[in-house]
């Protein structure tokens, strides 16, 4: 069996985290990705390990500066949304959103219900979270609305950003007392004051009186999603495995970056609590003194 | 300048040397900076004394009071601004840093109750910027202390004002470094503009010896208490690719660049030496990559030697000494007590101008 084959069918029937498995993913990525392959050496000295905990994950910041693909000939790349200095960019083909849209459907929550959202799906070529959106769409309907007043009825699940969630609540004249799901994709640093997803839920029940709310906390950089529902937390998953079960930056090995690096760590300060983990915020790096910070 | 300004100096500086023996970290401050800060107030404070004799010719000042944005984890920065507001006689409020309010709070009240004079002189607290902007409004001047993302704010404002920082010190070493060495790179887990980021070394013993200073004295000078290891892990992480490590431990590393450039997109490590091979001062100035102009200060083995690379920074002194500032250093090259209050332009213009 091929990796690819033994990856996907990982994903869609595995039970456990398969350290065999993510090692073997490591070693692929590390003599494919020469960029990889000399992180690690230069921090180990070795690119074969025996065990997760002796390979450092790769900072996030790299897909912003290197081309981290196992294959010589991508068909395209998605870009972060980021609104200042380099972006990041993730490159596929055909094979790496294969694995995209099993791992993707996989830790998707709210599967078979019709899906609503706001999100440019134009984009989805460029956008891993349109193309993501797009995918839960074909599989399961839905379509995407211009207006919410109108388009919603009962059970449908509505996909938005955190920021046209909190803009419509902010403009928003009256109740939609209709039971539906909302999703939201977090992002609350791009708000003009500090907000989590709780103050947001908190807001948006003003409007959506009957709703239930869900975060998805996903990146361009992992081909996998976390999710949390109101009053839990966000869930890990066999093939989305946080490694460090602790208050601290994220460190996560998603096997649906096959094709890219798997074991990455993001700035992103978590705290891991019942089996689960919250968000707390991005480390924005804001308590540098009066010194230059260079990069 | 007038006498009672030579009053308050020795009012500030009597108060300063009282509360430093009265300190107590856990219960004064927010932060915990680390044995080191006593020993640099006790330095500050006898700055005071010094600049009691600089004040003859010094003109006073039309403005009557001062706003001042203070940088996160340097709290020098406000003793070293509060001279500067009894010289010349302005009511000042302290914008403080999200992170620390207990230290300067304490001083004040200190301060006050021993000379009640100055119940109403110093304010402080913690606003957000769209406060700040506000609040600046009720203000003569301002000075703006920290990183150029204050710049939009800053020409917002339409007061006149002086922007100092960021920046960040070198070492030069000739032929020797001396243990001193580790004050200069880990007081304030190098978040001051005189923490030095980079050494300059021409010798190549000087490698073996930095890393046998940092194995045997790094964990003499630990981290403040609001370090984040994962923040320096991360960081150390990305400059590792570029960087070859040459010590590290929990809390402090010595990387070394063998490029004749420094590539600046990459986030440097708190409280991690970076070492650069040279032959001459010049390859200072080429290796940094148009960031010599934010070069604050040079330590050194040989101050004398120090040829090229003194006219782009404020000051030059011994291994060990880059925090302990001379009294007439105003936090910027070519500030003096004459300019201080001399307005930058408002059509200061930075890189990151967003």
């Amino acid at each position: 069996m091929d990796l690819l084959t033994e990856v996907i069918d990982y994903i869609q029937n595995g039970s456990e985290f398969d350290e065999t498995l993510a090692l073997k993913i490591i070693n692929y990525q590390a003599e494919n990705i020469p960029f990889y392959g000399n992180f690690l050496k230069k921090i180990t000295g070795s690119t074969r390990f025996f065990k997760l905990s002796q390979v450092p994950p790769l900072p996030v910041h790299f897909f912003k500066t290197e081309r981290l693909f196992t294959r010589k000939h991508p068909t395209g790349y998605f870009e972060s949304s980021g609104t200042t200095g380099n972006k990041s960019k993730v490159y596929y083909d055909e094979d790496s959103l294969k694995l995209y849209r099993t791992s993707s459907i996989i830790a998707y929550p709210l599967k078979h219900r019709p899906l609503k959202t706001l999100i440019d799906l134009s984009r989805h070529h460029i956008s891993s979270l349109a193309f993501m959106v797009n995918h839960f769409i074909n599989t399961f309907g839905g379509k995407k609305i211009e207006s919410i007043y109108g388009e919603i009825e009962k059970g449908d699940v509505l996909f938005l950003t955190a920021l046209q969630l909190f803009e419509f609540i902010k403009t928003a004249k009256e109740p939609l007392n209709v039971e539906i799901h909302i999703i939201e994709t977090g992002g609350y640093k791009k708000f003009a004051s500090e907000y989590n997803r709780h103050q947001l839920y908190k807001e948006a029940r003003r409007i959506f009186k009957k709703a239930t709310f869900l975060t998805e906390y996903g990146m361009t950089e992992l081909f996998s999603q976390f999710y949390a529902f109101e009053n839990t937390f966000f869930k890990e998953h066999y093939f989305l495995k946080v490694t460090d079960h602790k208050r601290g930056y994220l460190k996560v090995f998603d096997f649906a970056n096959l094709f890219h690096v798997s074991y990455i760590i993001v700035p992103d300060i978590i705290e891991w609590k019942n089996g689960g983990f919250e968000y707390i915020r991005r480390d924005m790096d804001d308590e540098r003194g009066c010194s230059y910070t260079f990069g | 300048m007038r006498e009672d300004a030579v009053t308050r100096l020795d009012e500030l500086k009597k108060a300063l040397l009282d509360f430093i023996k009265e300190f107590d970290p856990e219960r004064d401050a927010d932060i915990h900076y680390g044995d080191f800060l006593k020993d640099l107030l006790i330095h500050t404070a006898n700055n005071y004394e010094k600049l009691k004799k600089t004040l003859a010719g010094i003109p006073e000042v039309k403005y009557k009071s001062l706003y001042v944005f203070l940088p996160g984890n340097v709290p020098m920065v406000f003793f070293e601004v509060l001279p500067l507001s009894v010289i010349f006689n302005v009511k000042t409020f302290f914008k403080y840093p999200h992170n620390e309010k207990r230290l300067y709070d304490t001083f004040i009240s200190y301060l006050s109750s021993k000379y009640p004079n100055y119940s109403d002189f110093f304010k402080g607290e913690y606003v957000n910027h769209l406060q700040a902007e506000r609040k600046i409004k009720e203000y003569d001047f301002v000075f703006f202390f920290g990183s150029e993302k204050l710049i939009p704010l800053l020409k917002r404002t339409n007061k006149p004002f002086k922007f100092f920082g960021p920046g960040f010190s070198i070492g030069v070493a000739f032929t020797h470094v001396k243990e001193d060495l580790i004050k200069d790179v880990l007081y304030f887990d190098q978040n001051g503009c005189l923490s030095m980021k980079f050494l300059f070394y021409m010798n190549d013993n000087i490698k073996n010896d930095v890393a046998n200073i940092f194995k045997k004295l790094s964990s003499t000078i630990l981290p403040s208490s609001n370090f984040s290891q994962d923040r320096f892990r991360y960081n150390l992480l990305t400059a590792s690719s570029f960087a070859n490590l040459i010590f590290h431990n929990e809390h402090s590393a010595i990387l070394e660049i063998e490029e004749e450039r420094l590539n600046d997109s990459v986030p440097l490590p708190g409280r991690t030496l970076i070492l650069k091979k040279i032959k001459k001062e010049e390859d200072v100035i080429a290796f940094l990559n148009g960031k010599i102009t934010y070069l604050q200060a040079i330590a050194t083995d040989s101050p004398s030697d120090i040829k090229i690379l003194k006219n782009y920074a404020s000051f030059v002194t011994e291994f060990g000494q880059l925090q302990y500032q001379p009294y007439n250093f105003f936090f910027k090259k070519g500030v003096t007590l004459k300019n201080i209050f001399k307005e930058d332009n408002h059509d200061y213009q930075m890189a990151e101008d967003i």
